[in-house]
């Protein structure tokens, strides 16, 4: 499902434009990283939780020039489904 | 720290934001959910533009042992859904660290130095210490050149262990400032001085000549030992200087006639021997055989001419100064009692400054053993407060200042004194001058 059919879809059940989807689905990405800080998580029942971790810098080696490379700290977003979707996915 | 945010919260700042009901921006946020899991059961893929790509992943089976019964059993292979931010949300996500960048590190960077980096500030800290050490290899070098003449006279010799424990503080202040390199160079500018002001300290209260006599045959000892610990690889520097000083006051002494103009050349010299010392080096040495001889010559023959006696003196004291540094080190802790018996001038500060007044004050007095006046004027006048200031300009001179206002260029060490110059032989122009106001001492009393 790619992303014009999953707006389309989700336009419908909320009584929505798909372009108006399209906004939220952007400002729902945006709240998230404002209201989520270091180690905060957002979790959705039934669905997954979604997780603000850090990662710590690094040095980096180029495989093929042998360089080194430090590599900052960051945060990243991880996602981890719900027992109750996994269960929902292993029916066929 | 960390936190768990429900729907319900971003579903209210979503409809705040978007300027929707709550109800329509809740609708959504089901929705959203509800077609992802309907998109990884149909398609098991779902791409969302500004946001991300869920995606279905087969894990396959795999062994695994119980931990508390080491059983091994099946994990059955099934599928988990993963999610890929979009480069859009990930950017978002890493506001807070979007400054930092990715930085190649040099090939001659060792794993040592990276490990390192975060105790990096302890490091600086580490330089600084290693002064006093200097310091202490000095002392111990020349103490190693310690002749036999050790506290010939102990009236003098409570004097010097506070002169040399100020070119040691000396030491100490100095070189941090300046690098590492320049350490070598403040030693010897202090030593030099501890043998100047020795010289002179010990030349106003006036060894008898009877003791001269017993002490002047060890005097050409002295310059000896201390060349030959120079063989030490640090060293040479430090001990050629003081040698040479002692030299040059024993030539001073040798001609007094024309004092004054070998009282400045002298001076002359401590500056150009930085540069062309072994040619000093070797002319001196010359001198100071010449010296040797001569005071041989006057134990034969008894001491009676004035001008005899005091030549023998200044031999004499450079012998001591080299045996005074040995003491000085040595007794540290009685120094401060003896700073004001040293100096007549009660006003003395601690530390480094005592240097530069003590510095002034040779300078007065080795004005006036030149110009063979009385020292009359030492220490007979206090510091009562700030008489007027005065602006250095290009020409100035401190002697000129002090002849000026006072009348004598020997009240320069007055001048010295209260304005506490970090070198006195070098006052920058421009530099604003306190001319202290004097009074003398029986009025004062009176």
């Amino acid at each position: 499902m790619n992303s014009k059919e999953f707006f389309a879809e989700v336009a419908a059940r909320a009584e929505l434009t798909p372009k108006e989807a399209q906004t939220m689905a952007s400002t729902l990405a945006l709240t998230i990283a404002d209201n989520l800080n270091e180690g905060d998580s957002f979790s959705v029942q039934g669905f997954g939780n979604f997780e603000v971790k850090k990662k710590m810098e690094r040095i980096m080696v180029n495989p093929t020039t042998k360089q080194r490379h430090l590599v900052p700290p960051k945060l990243a977003i991880s996602f981890k489904m719900s027992n109750v979707l996994k269960d929902k996915l292993q029916q066929p | 720290m960390s936190r768990k945010i429900l729907p319900a919260e971003l579903v209210e700042i979503i409809a705040r934001n978007e300027g929707i009901t709550k109800k329509k921006s809740e609708a959504f946020m089901r929705a959203f959910f509800e077609v992802v899991e309907e998109g990884l059961r149909t398609d098991s893929f779902v791409k969302i533009k500004g946001f991300g790509t869920f995606k279905l992943v087969n894990v396959s089976e795999r062994e695994s042992v119980n931990i508390s019964t080491g059983e091994r059993f099946q994990i059955s292979g099934h599928t988990k859904v993963s999610f890929l931010p979009d480069t859009a949300f990930k950017d978002l996500i890493n506001r807070p660290f979007s400054h930092f960048e990715t930085i190649l590190i040099p090939d001659s960077t060792t794993q040592e130095e990276l490990d390192a980096i975060s105790e990096a500030p302890i490091e600086e800290a580490e330089e600084a210490p290693e002064a006093p050490e200097v310091v202490e290899v000095i002392s111990e070098s020349v103490a190693t050149t310690t002749s036999s003449v050790t506290l010939e006279s102990n009236t003098e010799t409570p004097v010097f262990p506070n002169i040399a424990q100020t070119s040691e503080e000396d030491n100490v202040e100095e070189t941090p400032i300046h690098l590492e390199e320049k350490e070598v160079e403040s030693t010897e500018e202090s030593l030099i001085e501890d043998v100047k002001i020795e010289s002179l300290q010990s030349h106003e209260t006036t060894l008898e000549a009877t003791e001269v006599t017993e002490i002047s045959p060890n005097n050409t000892m002295t310059p000896t030992p201390v060349e030959d610990t120079a063989t030490i690889p640090q060293q040479p520097l430090e001990e050629t200087v003081p040698t040479t000083e002692c030299q040059q006051q024993l030539h001073i002494s040798s001609t007094p006639i024309d004092s004054t103009e070998n009282e400045m050349n002298s001076t002359d010299n401590n500056n150009k021997s930085k540069n062309s010392r072994t040619l000093m080096w070797g002319i001196l040495w010359i001198i100071s055989l010449i010296i040797a001889y001569l005071a041989g010559y006057h134990r034969i023959i008894p001491l009676d001419a004035d001008f005899h006696n005091e030549e023998v003196t200044e031999v004499n004291v450079a012998s001591v100064s080299t045996d005074t540094l040995q003491v000085a080190t040595d007794t540290l802790a009685t120094a401060t009692d003896t700073l004001t018996t040293s100096s007549p001038i009660n006003l003395l500060p601690a530390g480094a400054d005592t240097l530069s007044v003590i510095r002034g004050i040779d300078k007065a007095t080795a004005e006036k053993l030149a110009q063979g006046q009385p020292q009359v004027k030492v220490g007979s006048f206090l510091i009562i407060g700030t008489f007027r200031k005065h602006t250095m300009r290009s020409g100035d001179t401190l002697f000129k200042l002090a002849r000026s206002v006072y009348g004598h260029k020997d009240y320069v060490k007055y001048i010295i004194l209260y304005n506490q110059f970090p070198n006195p032989d070098n006052v920058y122009i421009g530099t604003e001058i306190l001319l202290p106001q004097l009074v003398e001492k029986e009025e004062c009393a009176g």
